[in-house]
């Protein structure tokens, strides 16, 4: 039997297209549903790792395929700080201002608070406070959304005639 | 933090706004799509509220159904998923106007098959990784 193959491979391809996702100005939307694009990410990330292996090697498990799920989660949420942090410096937080000049012309009540919090995302400055805690509720929430996107694969790509959950231990009294 | 954050808002407006902003990265918040609650919307629009609700309760569900629906998971995620897509894209499309009703059922649906489907699976990888650390079972093996 040929040994498993590495995960390193379908974590950084995945990682990194969570990130281009998850950075780029109105593509990031995709989130906003539910991080849909870092389910996605997960999910693609098993299915690069199922790719990688041959009849020869032994069938990927649930706990690497999360593996896999959480590690596209956290690459992507590295990547996609640095990234929404260089297009905020560059281009200004577009989807902020289109989301704030939206909800202004709904003329919703109770809307103000939002909009008002938008705003401020909109003028404050990227300083390295605002990095940092971007980058760990990123990491936090892109590694969950990830590991669930990891698992969502498994379900779907998992051999066929594995048992969904490992038998019971057998009960012997003492 | 869905529930807490709008019945804080009228008396500590700043920790709303964190709460608000720490769910924006997964939501768009809008207020026409969220539900209300002391007159203001939701930490997440209804959709994403059915979403997390349902799948707590299909979490609490999944040691009775879980293992029969993971064999055909396939199926399953088809089930819960072509509906909430169909909503989405129809309503983008101009095709289906999405209402309050259709996106709470479709987000529920989503929400309860993926509870009852993962959490079988979850817990499975988790003990493959970790190992049944139990005292009690451990004694009984």
């Amino acid at each position: 039997m040929n040994p498993k193959p590495s995960m390193k491979l379908p974590i950084l391809y995945s990682g990194l297209i969570v990130g281009l996702i998850s950075s780029i100005p109105f593509i990031s939307f995709i989130n906003c549903f539910c991080c849909a694009g870092v389910l996605l990410g997960g999910f693609l990330g098993v299915f690069f790792y199922k790719s990688s292996f041959t009849p020869d090697t032994p069938p990927f498990t649930s706990s690497e395929c999360m593996l896999v799920g959480l590690g596209a989660g956290i690459l992507g949420a590295v990547v996609s700080t640095l990234l929404s942090s260089l297009f905020t410096a560059i281009f200004g937080n577009i989807a902020a201002q289109y989301l704030a000049g939206a909800l202004e012309r709904s003329n919703l009540p109770n809307a103000d608070l939002i909009v008002e919090k938008l705003r401020e995302a909109v003028n404050e400055p990227v300083t390295a406070l605002r990095f940092m805690g971007s980058l760990f509720f990123s990491c936090l929430v892109f590694g969950i959304f990830g590991l669930l996107g990891g698992l969502i694969g498994y379900t779907i790509y998992k051999p066929k005639g594995l048992s969904p959950m490992p038998p019971p231990p057998p009960f012997r009294q003492v | 933090m869905l529930v807490v954050t709008p019945v804080l808002a009228p008396h500590a407006a700043d920790a709303a706004a964190f709460g608000y902003r720490l769910m924006s990265y997964i939501c768009h918040q809008d207020p026409h799509r969220s539900f209300f609650v002391g007159g203001y919307p939701m930490a997440a629009c209804i959709r994403c509220t059915s979403i997390y609700f349902a799948f707590f309760a299909g979490a609490l569900f999944s040691p009775f159904l879980g293992p029969r629906l993971s064999i055909n998971a396939r199926i399953w995620w088809a089930v819960a998923s072509v509906p909430m897509l169909a909503d989405v894209v129809l309503d983008v499309a101009g095709w289906h106007a999405s209402t309050a009703v259709t996106r709470m059922m479709t987000g529920s649906l989503f929400g309860l098959l993926g509870g009852l489907i993962l959490v079988p699976v979850l817990t499975e990888a988790l003990v493959q990784r970790f190992g049944n650390r139990n005292p009690t079972l451990e004694k009984c093996t």
